[in-house]
């Protein structure tokens, strides 16, 4: 009498339930809130930071140094020298896809992550 | 041993085809979860954003990188007071009072034309030398004083609004006072480039946000599946959010405010919003946003009512074409159109505080 499967067939249900669990995150898992900050000056990426803790880091821009704050999930300019603190008075940067710059400085923040996931708050902020 | 031949086969092909970016790539849109991409760049002197979503990630890295070759094109156009298309334009007309708006330009050149004669001169791209008088037209060079009357009154009476200077088959003629500044508009029309540039690349579904001046195309994504983009509008006296508002695709919001670029003096707010009829930025009002069709409209008319007083609104809206409109007085009193009121929720104290209902039926 036949087995119902054979070892050869084993193998292919084993290796497609084992692929199920990697594919399931990747088809079906959050874009995810913001993690990590992605600051750019000018076109060239500075660094990938991540929101882990706090602390703060300088960052040297076209004029002068920028300094950030970074604490859990959120970031902020702290101090730029350019003259009006456009930067500095955008406060917290929060949620993903949220960005600010020190134009003069040439020095740019934002926050990675699809903003959204969720459907509870907002997808662009105008301004 | 040939018995697991087979099996063996069929299991190495379906482990191929599942690791395979392609299949995965498929699945994703067959399941309805999408690559998300955005990027952020310095351009038409702000930060720029683009956000898009599509199961080719190739398509997707395409429509992005074209969408950022739009928004440069436009700046490398328009950018009166860097080398530009536009900067050899004015060199032109301050030489020899005459310039030859090139073929391609015409279009939106003549868009400038027609909005500036529909708002009847408060949107006006022949305020440049204001503007520099001012020390807007640079973020380092803003003054800390205003500049005296006499300074403001020769450059204004120098100056004639562009729908009423003489422009024949592509040729502009100008006084040699006249230095134009698209920073009204060209941010609208950078960002309408950067959205064709996403649909032209196959991507259904995107935002181009020129530093808080959004387009959208298709539709955002949330856990229940799609749905309309959701902008909220930052509360520009507070910060956070007054409302949120969803936008349908190809629709623009705009906002032109006092509160990114100016300086104080004496106990006044000097901001880069400046009166074409009176050569000072305005008063009373520290925001106006406008949805609308695209966004060159929205990005001139938000300028224009910014302008304007709330009582010219009607007529001024009529000419333009818009209808849907918020805007924030200095001392935080909202009036929003009845048209866009439909459409918005308030956030916060916006949710308890009155509001003034405006009707501009068009």
């Amino acid at each position: 009498m036949n087995r119902l499967l054979t070892p050869a067939d084993w193998i292919v249900v084993v290796t497609a339930a084992a692929m199920l669990g990697f594919i399931f995150p990747a088809l079906w898992g959050a874009s995810g809130a913001a993690t990590t900050a992605r600051i750019m000056v000018g076109d060239e990426l500075y660094a990938e930071v991540e929101l882990d803790h706090v602390h703060d880091l300088v960052v040297p821009g076209a004029i002068g140094d920028s300094k950030l704050m970074i604490e859990a999930g959120k970031i902020r300019f702290l101090s730029s020298p350019c003259r009006h603190k456009v930067c500095i008075n955008r406060g917290w940067l929060d949620r993903a896809g949220a960005a600010t710059a020190c134009l003069p400085n040439r020095i740019s923040v934002w926050l990675k992550g699809q903003p959204n996931p969720n459907g509870e708050d907002y997808d662009g902020l105008a301004f | 041993m040939k018995q697991f031949f087979a099996p063996v086969l069929f299991g190495v092909i379906l482990i191929a085809l599942l690791f395979s970016s392609q299949l995965r790539s498929g699945l994703r849109c067959a399941l309805g979860s999408e690559q998300y991409e955005q990027q952020q760049f310095l351009a038409m002197g702000t930060l720029v954003g683009v956000a898009a979503r599509h199961c080719d990630a190739n398509k997707l890295q395409a429509g992005m990188a074209a969408a950022e070759s739009a928004v440069r094109e436009i700046e490398a156009d328009w950018h009166a007071w860097q080398d530009s298309r536009l900067f050899a334009i004015n060199q032109a007309l301050a030489s020899s009072g005459q310039a030859d708006i090139p073929a391609d330009l015409q279009p939106r050149f003549e868009r400038a034309r027609e909005l500036a004669a529909a708002s009847g001169g408060l949107f006006d791209p022949t305020i440049g030398r204001l503007v520099e008088l001012w020390g807007f037209h640079d973020e380092e060079a803003f003054r800390s004083t205003p500049p005296t009357a006499v300074e403001i009154e020769t450059l204004l009476t120098g100056l004639y609004p562009l729908h009423e200077l003489q422009y024949q088959d592509g040729t502009l003629q100008a006084p040699t006072g006249v230095w134009l500044d698209f920073g009204a508009i060209a941010k609208g029309h950078g960002v309408d480039r950067a959205l064709a540039a996403l649909a032209a690349a196959g991507i259904e579904h995107g935002m181009v946000d020129g530093g808080g001046d959004l387009r959208v195309i298709g539709h955002s994504i949330g856990s229940d599946g799609e749905r309309p983009w959701t902008i909220g509008l930052r509360n520009p006296r507070a910060g956070g959010i007054l409302a949120r508002v969803q936008l349908q695709s190809g629709e623009a919001l705009f906002t032109s405010g006092d509160y990114e670029r100016y300086f104080e003096h004496a106990g006044r707010r000097y901001h880069h919003v400046v009166n074409p009829k009176t050569g000072y930025p305005t008063t009373g009002v520290a925001s106006v946003s406008v949805l609308a069709k695209d966004g060159e409209l929205a990005d001139a008319a938000a300028t224009a009512l910014m302008v304007a007083p709330l009582a010219d609104w009607p007529r001024l809206a009529q000419a333009l074409g818009i209808s849907q409109v918020l805007r924030v007085a200095h001392n935080g009193e909202i009036a929003i159109s009845d048209g866009l009121a439909e459409r918005v929720t308030w956030v916060g104290d916006a949710a308890r505080q009155s509001v003034v209902r405006i009707n501009l039926e068009l």
